[in-house]
């Protein structure tokens, strides 16, 4: 370790209470401009303050390129004014977070509930990140996101590489909803689905007496069988072990989130159906969630409030089921997105397709805080979009080796300084 | 391979394809499989009456339908649908969400009633090649007209089609182009046209430049929200200079949408997509494609390219054969199609409803990629939703051939074979579909029937395109 980029680890001037949360939790507080802690060489992971193992992860993609800038807002930037005209967030409706190097940032004023769970200390946020030389192809740059390739052409994701490496069992990840994101799909496995819509209500078909039986029978797979008929006879068992366990676990009437249909496809439910597995104690390491559109090359600002309102009650409600550390209860919630937009606004009062952007991590094993540098508003590319400072495969890698309990080189294939926002 | 039961089991042999002098009758494995990759499969009766043509009478047969009239499907009856300008009339109340549920039945019914499968399947797949959503568009009515240029363009010249889809009203929603000025323009529709609609993002097909030339050029292009028509803003298009893909001048967005689509690079974009959905997937670069690129650079048209893949030898290849399963539209249509069943007959609602269980809603692709292949499809949350949905379907189905056979376990599987033109069941299925009809044995009534529907439905046999 100790070779890659700048690393900062800020935890800044919050107010009184979110101090004691800090404070409680063991974080260093440095109060005013910290360029100097950006200059300390990086340390080894720290050992944990709970003692309780971190897990399970919840990856949740954010889709179409997710605005950082107007996410965590460096509001009193002259520059972030002047880029955004209209966009810009008013001042006066930032809520305020810290300040980095002379500049202060705030949460987009639909993020109340990411707001107190950050003063609780719950809330990670990593400033810059994406990786070399981005592309700017939803495409291209969501499989280099899901596959951690930066050909993108791996045909593999990283969390399906982890399953590859772990055996088979068909609980070990679990996504939500009806088609799997590259970052679940391995060479040799891949996650298992949940039904998102809980009008639909069940995770099984009827049975009618024997009909799951034969089934398993037909779906069975068999040696010389063509790869595509062995698929399918996956997907079918899967269901069979999986679908079964979920459908307990969602009716169990122990577990606490109320789940209220939004619709098919919603964030709110879909973190409330991981909410409840998680709670059941099923045995699942990985969940993946995702959400979008938040391509906003036009109107942005409507859209995206309520993007980002929406989330904001999805991620505060989740939290809400785990308010501390518990084993085998002290979820990590990744929030990404492909890339950020263009730090100047188009003449459609939206932002075309840009480079870095930030990541919340969230939970109450997390460290909260705020990592990497900011991207300059004064210096940008060569394509006049800012700045990449931190690889994204950082943040994989710690998720990997702390959460996961796998070597990171071995799914990057490559090592990447871990970024320490655990605790 | 396990054994096979029913038609008697035919070598796959592709001497049987030819040019112009033909074998007659066609191995109806082949005939299936054209049938099932150019349309959405067959029933037992069709396919009998179609093997006793010849490859190229069944191919032509097939082309001709991409112009002619669709008798069967034209009588499917148009939903009301709110047009921009009765909107603006004061007081005028639409329900645009009812309207998007009621075309959706309404373009599945087409497809099931079809006399021109080839067409509508062309229309599906230029919808996954231009995806364009409701979800953003908002009007069924615009998603409905887009769909009609599909049907009637996209039999033709691939550039006149990309030109009107580009400035029709849905994709000038969709991607924003009618939002543009032209001091900032809005890159959307300028990138995405060449990555995904004409060139494929392939190394060096262009560069983040010519994404920003090109994207001035469609400025000025607007929806006229009084007519609802596409119009060309002159005050709001930038007539600088501007250098694109190696070319300079005062391009329009015409321009543009010539050149991309007559770059040496798009005929293996284009051939590469539609071979993917037609054959097997394989990459722009696939050797296959550089085979099949000529025939479509010529005109760039789409007949002589659809002619051209039904014609080669790898259409027929046990890598075309096993290289497909059905998306999810596809599979309902074929349901529906065997068991006879129309649309009118289920609940309103049921097909958009189970269309989203299965996740692929016609109009609402999840994003300017559109739709995957093959794994894409095959989760376990799928394969619950597949399950339902056929059990369902089953219940409403005249099931009497199956029914007769009550009591006579192998009797009733050669039934349900029959009945949804499954050419042969593995020994493993066989064996499962065996087991539920002795266990149902003393059953009487539809129940048998109906279970052992279900279960050959969601067979991996059924599941394969």
């Amino acid at each position: 370790m100790g070779t890659l980029d700048r690393r900062q680890f800020l935890s800044t001037s919050l107010g009184a209470g979110a101090v004691a949360g800090a404070a409680h939790l063991g974080l260093p507080l440095h109060p005013g401009t910290l360029a100097s802690a950006a200059l300390q060489a990086p340390r080894s992971i720290a050992p944990r303050s709970s003692g309780v193992a971190p897990g399970p992860f919840v990856l949740c993609t954010l889709s179409g390129g997710n605005d950082g800038l107007n996410t965590v807002v460096p509001y009193a930037d002259g520059h972030y004014r002047d880029l955004r005209g209209e966009l810009a967030v008013p001042e006066d409706q930032v809520l305020h977070i810290g300040n980095i190097d002379g500049t202060n940032y705030g949460f987009h004023p639909a993020l109340t509930g990411l707001y107190s769970l950050y003063q609780a200390g719950q809330v990670a946020i990593i400033f810059g990140v994406e990786y070399p030389d981005p592309n700017y192809s939803h495409f291209q740059s969501m499989d280099i996101w899901l596959t951690a390739d930066l050909s993108g052409d791996a045909g593999a994701g990283w969390i399906g590489r982890w399953l590859d490496a772990t055996g088979s069992d068909p609980f070990r990840a679990l996504s939500v909803g009806p088609t799997l994101p590259m970052s679940f799909v391995g060479n040799l496995q891949q996650a298992s689905t949940l039904n998102d819509n809980t009008s639909g209500g069940s995770q099984m078909p009827d049975d009618g007496g024997f009909f799951l039986k034969v089934y398993k029978k037909m779906m069975t797979p068999y040696r010389g069988e063509i790869p595509l008929r062995r698929l399918v006879g996956v997907s079918g068992m899967n269901l069979l072990a999986v679908g079964a366990a979920a459908e307990a676990a969602l009716n169990a009437e122990s577990v606490p989130p109320s789940l209220s249909d939004r619709g098919s496809g919603d964030i709110g439910n879909q973190l409330d159906i991981v909410a409840e597995l998680i709670e059941y104690g099923l045995p699942t390491r990985a969940y993946g969630v995702g959400w979008g559109s938040f391509d906003t090359h036009s109107a942005q600002w409507d859209t995206h409030y309520g993007l980002l309102s929406n989330l904001d009650a999805a991620v505060q409600n989740f939290m809400g089921v785990f308010p501390t550390a518990v084993a085998g209860k002290n979820p990590v919630l990744m929030l990404h997105s492909e890339f950020g937009r263009r730090p100047n606004a188009n003449g459609s009062a939206g932002t075309d397709h840009g480079s870095s952007s930030v990541v919340f991590l969230v939970g109450p094993g997390v460290r909260g805080g705020f990592y990497g540098a900011p991207p300059s508003l004064s210096n940008f590319d060569e394509y006049g979009n800012l700045e990449v400072t931190t690889d994204f495969r950082r943040i994989y890698a710690t998720i990997l080796e702390e959460i996961l309990d796998v070597s990171a080189p071995k799914v990057l294939g490559g090592k990447f300084s871990p970024i320490e926002f655990l605790s | 391979m396990g054994g096979s039961t029913g038609f008697a089991t035919l070598r796959i042999d592709t001497t049987t394809i030819c040019g112009k002098t033909c074998i007659v009758p066609t191995n109806p494995q082949l005939v299936a499989h054209l049938y099932r990759r150019a349309g959405f499969g067959l029933t037992n009766s069709e396919l009998g009456a179609l093997s006793q043509q010849s490859w190229t009478e069944l191919v032509d047969g097939l082309l001709e339908g991409l112009t002619a009239r669709d008798v069967e499907g034209d009588k499917v009856p148009l939903p009301h649908l709110t047009w921009i300008p009765e909107a603006n009339v004061p007081g005028y109340n639409f329900n645009g969400w009812q309207e998007n549920q009621d075309l959706i039945t309404w373009w599945i019914a087409r497809m099931v009633a079809t006399s021109t499968p080839l067409r509508e399947k062309l229309v599906l797949l230029l919808h996954n090649q231009f995806p364009t959503s409701w979800q953003k568009v908002g009007w069924a009515s615009l998603m409905y007209a887009q769909n009609q240029l599909f049907r009637t363009l996209g039999p033709g010249n691939f550039q006149t089609l990309t030109l009107a889809v580009a400035q029709d009203p849905s994709m000038l929603i969709w991607l924003d182009t009618g939002t543009d000025h032209k001091d900032s323009p809005n890159a959307n529709f300028a990138r995405e046209l060449m990555e995904r609609f004409t060139m494929g993002a392939g190394h060096g097909h262009y560069t983040e430049d010519d994404v920003f030339e090109s994207a001035r050029c469609f400025t000025g292009w607007q929806l006229d929200y009084t007519s609802g028509e596409f119009y060309i803003n002159p005050f709001d298009h930038d007539n600088g200079i501007k250098t694109f893909l190696g070319h300079r001048g005062n391009f329009s967005g015409e321009d543009i949408v010539r050149i991309v689509t007559s770059s040496k690079v798009s005929p293996s974009w284009v051939v590469s997509r539609i071979w993917s959905w037609l054959a097997y997937p394989v990459s722009q670069t696939n050797p296959v494609i550089a085979g099949l690129e000529g025939v479509y650079r010529r005109d760039l048209n789409m007949t002589d390219l659809l002619a051209a893949i039904f014609h080669h030898p790898k259409f027929v290849s046990a890598e075309a054969l096993n290289g497909l399963v059905k998306q999810p539209i596809e599979y309902v249509v074929s349901v529906l199609r065997v068991l006879g069943l129309d649309t009118e007959v289920l609940p309103q609602g049921t097909l958009p409803y189970y269309l989203g269980q299965l996740g692929q809603v016609p109009f609402s692709p999840p994003n300017v990629g559109g739709w995957g292949q093959n794994e894409y499809w095959l989760t376990t949350t799928s394969a619950s939703s597949y399950i339902q949905f056929a059990q369902d379907l089953a219940s409403y189905a005249d099931l009497t051939t199956i029914e007769d056979r009550n009591g006579h376990p192998s009797g009733q599987i050669e039934a349900v074979q029959e009945l949804l033109a499954i050419e042969s069941f593995s020994t493993q299925t066989y064996g499962a579909l065996l087991s539920l009809a002795v266990q149902m044995k003393d059953d009487g009534g539809s129940w048998p029937a109906q279970q052992l529907v279900t279960l050959a439905l969601v067979s991996p046999e059924f599941m394969l395109n």
